[in-house]
């Protein structure tokens, strides 16, 4: 078994090697040029960052305390966060209407097959393609991002939404049929509270995704932190950009651990305490009713 | 045929293979039917196709004269309950909101005391109130079969379909459950009749007024106890050597051995 699988791998291996020098026209010296250039590159162009970046604008003047909160990094990374999370709601609020009429377990063929081809050409489309749609269409600005990462989170999390719920049990989907629930009622009551969880951490995982992508789009003029990025590659300011950079790689790191924390409120293995729906969402006269009737 | 529940020419299948086949039976009012058979012999596809979860290939079932294939998903509902061999779940619900779901079918707008009433009845006649407020998703296997069992009970249906309801309970409560479901389906002032999926056969024949052998899809054979509980039969459809007796006007079967295959 292992041989066999060592004995894939190679093959693979080999296959993609010959890809590469297909796709490289038989020239592997420009592999070598090309690691040197970028030493060079990095270097004398990018190193050392300019955090210039992070010094307030000349013009407009700050008129804030914290003159930090006028600068090109911070301008532009904090539309680029506004970007991703208005983004990635209306994404997921688009996705949870459409997700459970694609869902087969939910739906009759007539119904999730077509709602499937829909979900797939709004996927088809990377973000990069719709903000270029959008600018053309409503011009340059972060609103073109926005309605750009909302369709493309809505192809993607609506087909990892409709695969949640058709991996879930059937039994719960049975139990609410046998008590003559019809299927919308079935997908909001039963198959969406049931599945919360990975529902959530699908949405996190959204907003990380369109943090990192929101930082893309710019580069076609549909705002944020990539809008900079473009400008200061025009002019070959490589030191800014490379300070850009590295404020990205850190606001994303720090977007991951807060997301981890998050994660852990609805991880089965979370040894954090959970607080329960019922606790959340029925008024304490419900229990008390209920405890009533039991005396 | 009786008028309570009739069942004609019920056939099922899935793409490429036939799960049930030609099912012909009635079942009377407080008549309490165990369905027996082999892994795979169509005895949960039966169920779900009387309650409607899977539609039948050809067929009809009337239950109290209407068309159990031309009603509502919500009137079925009324008049059917269903209890699935286990149902998991992760919402974190506590035991009354569960056995409350099984009024689902009858509410208007808002639960009443009335429901909660019928709730806490069923929770007190299966004996477990006393985890009322306990979570679910925390109970044991037995406990939440007995919780989803007193969902049934609430939904007070004219016909229960309960797939191996006993399964994950402990020898007591194998009984006493079973003792109970036989005492409401026995209700002369509510007329209700069950059909029970199970496995072990000697409970089938000591609570049961009929037996159905499914076999293949087919029903092998259809009866009282005596009648279809025969050592030649119980070899034929589950390859068990038996031994058959009556002890105190009731059908006992301790199995023997496993017959060799030929």
């Amino acid at each position: 078994m292992k041989i066999r699988l060592f004995v894939i791998i190679g093959a693979l291996s080999l296959l993609a090697l010959a890809l590469l020098s297909d796709l490289a026209g038989g020239d592997w010296g420009r592999f070598g040029d090309g690691l040197s250039d970028f030493v060079v590159f990095f270097t004398e162009s990018m190193w050392p960052p300019d955090w210039s970046v992070l010094e307030p604008r000349t013009y407009p003047e700050c008129e804030s305390r914290l003159e930090f909160t006028c600068s090109i990094g911070y301008i532009g990374m904090v539309e680029t966060l506004k970007i991703a999370f208005v983004s990635t709601i209306l994404g997921f609020l688009g996705a949870i209407l459409l997700s459970p009429l694609a869902a087969r377990n939910l739906q009759s063929v007539w119904i999730s097959i077509p709602v499937r081809i829909l979900l797939a050409a709004v996927r088809s489309l990377p973000s990069l393609i719709w903000a270029l749609l959008f600018v053309v269409v409503i011009g340059l600005g972060p609103l073109s991002g926005v309605l750009a990462m909302s369709f493309y989170t809505i192809g993607y999390l609506g087909k990892l939404q409709y695969e949640t719920f058709e991996g879930m049990n059937s039994g719960p989907i049975e139990a609410g049929r046998a008590m003559g629930l019809s299927s919308r009622a079935i997908a909001t009551n039963i198959v969406i509270p049931e599945n919360s969880n990975h529902l959530l951490s699908q949405l996190i995982f959204m907003f990380e995704y369109n943090v990192r992508h929101g930082t893309v789009i710019g580069i076609v003029g549909a705002g944020g932190i990539g809008y900079y990025i473009t400008n200061y590659l025009k002019f070959f300011q490589y030191e800014k950009v490379f300070a850009l950079l590295i404020l990205i790689f850190v606001v994303v790191i720090i977007i991951d651990l807060i997301s981890l924390f998050a994660r852990s409120f609805v991880n089965e293995q979370g040894d954090v305490r959970r607080p329960t729906w019922m606790n959340l969402l029925l008024k304490k006269t419900e229990e008390k009713s209920q405890a009533d009737s039991l005396k | 045929m009786s008028d309570f529940l009739a069942v004609h020419d019920l056939s099922f299948s899935w793409p490429g293979r036939t799960v049930l086949e030609d099912l012909n039976f009635d079942v009377g009012p407080n008549q309490l039917v165990s369905v027996l058979g082999v892994n795979g012999a169509g005895k949960t596809t039966l169920l779900k196709c009387i309650n409607r979860i899977l539609s039948p290939s050809s067929g009809s079932i009337h239950l109290l004269s209407s068309d159990v294939l031309g009603m509502t998903i919500m009137d079925v509902a009324r008049q059917v309950a269903y209890v699935p061999q286990s149902v998991g779940t992760n919402f974190p619900m506590n035991v009354f909101d569960v056995v409350l779901l099984g009024r689902r079918p009858h509410l208007q707008w808002f639960v009443g005391d009335g429901d909660r009433d019928k709730v806490s009845e069923c929770l007190h006649f299966l004996g477990i109130h006393d985890f009322a407020f306990r979570r679910y998703d925390q109970l044991s296997g037995g406990e939440r079969q007995r919780v989803v069992l007193a969902k049934a009970l609430a939904q007070e249906p004219k016909l229960y379909l309960l797939d191996e309801p006993t399964s994950d309970l402990d020898l007591k409560h194998q009984i006493t459950t079973m003792e109970k479901i036989r005492s409401v389906v026995g209700d002369r002032t509510a007329p209700s009749s069950a059909i029970i999926a199970i496995h072990d056969i000697d409970v089938a024949a000591r609570f049961s007024d009929k037996i159905m052998l499914l076999h293949d899809g087919k029903i092998r054979a259809y009866g009282p106890p005596k009648e279809v509980l025969t050592v030649e039969l119980i070899a034929e459809v589950f390859g068990v050597e038996a031994e058959v007796r009556e002890d105190s006007g009731s059908l006992r079967i301790t199995i023997q051995a496993a017959l060799k295959n030929d």
